[in-house]
């Protein structure tokens, strides 16, 4: 037997079946996707010689388990003592929109009982809702 | 103002990382499954389960994903077959780069399939890819049939669903048909399997699943 134990950089926060204890304010995954974030935000302001970041856009999917007022806070946190410190963050939100494979029925919310509301199929292709990505970013001239 | 487009996912660095795993992976021709589920839903006991009845014809390796201890580590090392235990320290998942670290502590070429477990939580696991062939899920008759329509996303990105500890089925309010059908409404490819790893009711029809799967790597 081979074993090791690493610690990882990470979230902190607890696994918690209901997820209400996450929510009640111990930080997440959110504060990881934070840090990741910020990686890749300040590796384009450097290639983009920019001492200092305004705003940064990112498009959020419904259809995801990140909470965008978790992020937020963690995005603020995570900031600090970067060039990133007290930019914007700008989170677009985009509803989930299924679509039934068998009609085409298109729809933006999980129908009752789960199945097509026009012809009863079961279950959904998602068209949108999984997005979770870094837009754009606004810097001083 | 100048605005500068980035076009770019926030996952790109793990996605880079399972990319590295699955052609790592790919390379020694193992399968890899990325077990998930709620703390408690019988992830190890499954596992136990199902390298007991697979030993002796694959060769088997198991990491090992907690927030900290060696627990579960120590029991699938009593089955017999090569373990290694990742402590995220408070993290409540298992991410690419945390599982490429440990591919290459394995060696490999020895390997036929590779069992991840994934560290006990129904939230945060569904959006880290770690290069895995399937992503299977573990959902117990005790946790409640409502899961599904609480933590989708987990049931939407899993091939599989095991409906675990059946054999509590008449003591619980859980209904198996309203648990399957949210579950597969999420996700049309779903294929879901009842099991008591206690009494072993079910758990052929999950090991004929996986070995299908394993044999679409393996090739045979």
């Amino acid at each position: 037997m081979y074993q090791s134990a690493i610690r990882p950089r990470g979230c902190y926060g607890q696994s918690d079946p209901d997820g209400e204890a996450v929510r009640a304010g111990a930080l997440v995954h959110e504060l990881s996707l934070a840090q990741d974030m910020i990686t890749t935000l300040t590796r384009v302001a450097a290639e983009h010689h920019a001492p200092r970041v305004a705003a940064v856009h990112l498009k959020l999917g419904e259809f995801t388990h990140v909470d965008p007022e978790t992020l937020a806070f963690a995005f603020e946190v995570a900031c600090r003592g970067t060039l990133l410190e007290g930019c914007r963050l700008e989170i677009e939100r985009l509803p989930t929109r299924l679509r039934c494979p068998a009609c085409a029925w298109e729809g933006s919310a999980t129908p009752a009982e789960h199945v097509c509301p026009t012809c009863g199929h079961l279950g959904f292709t998602v068209l949108q809702g999984r997005e979770f990505q870094l837009d754009s970013m606004d810097i001083p001239e | 103002m100048h605005e500068i487009s980035i076009k770019s996912d926030v996952l790109a660095d793990n996605t880079l990382a399972a990319h590295h795993n699955r052609e790592h992976l790919h390379e020694h021709r193992v399968y890899a499954l990325n077990l998930m589920s709620g703390p408690g839903a019988g992830k190890t006991t499954l596992l136990e389960r199902t390298i007991a009845a697979l030993k002796d014809r694959y060769r088997l390796a198991v990491i090992e994903g907690d927030v900290q201890g060696r627990a579960d580590a120590e029991r699938i090392g009593r089955c017999g077959v090569p373990v290694t235990q990742i402590n995220t320290g408070h993290a409540c998942h298992l991410d690419a780069r945390l599982v490429q670290r440990e591919l290459h502590a394995f060696p490999l070429a020895e390997l036929d399939v590779l069992l991840i477990e994934n560290v006990g939580n129904l939230v945060c696991p569904a959006e880290f890819d770690l290069g895995e062939h399937d992503k299977a899920m573990v959902l117990s008759v005790t946790e409640g049939h409502d899961k599904p329509d609480k933590y989708p996303v987990m049931f939407h990105v899993a091939r599989a669903l095991v409906l675990s500890k059946l054999d509590l089925l008449p003591h619980v309010d859980f209904d198996v048909e309203r648990a399957t059908r949210a579950a597969r409404a999420l996700n049309l490819d779903l294929e879901v399997f009842q099991v008591s790893a206690k009494t072993g009711a079910g758990l052929d029809a999950w090991l004929c699943w996986l070995e299908g799967r394993i044999a679409r790597v393996k090739g045979g």
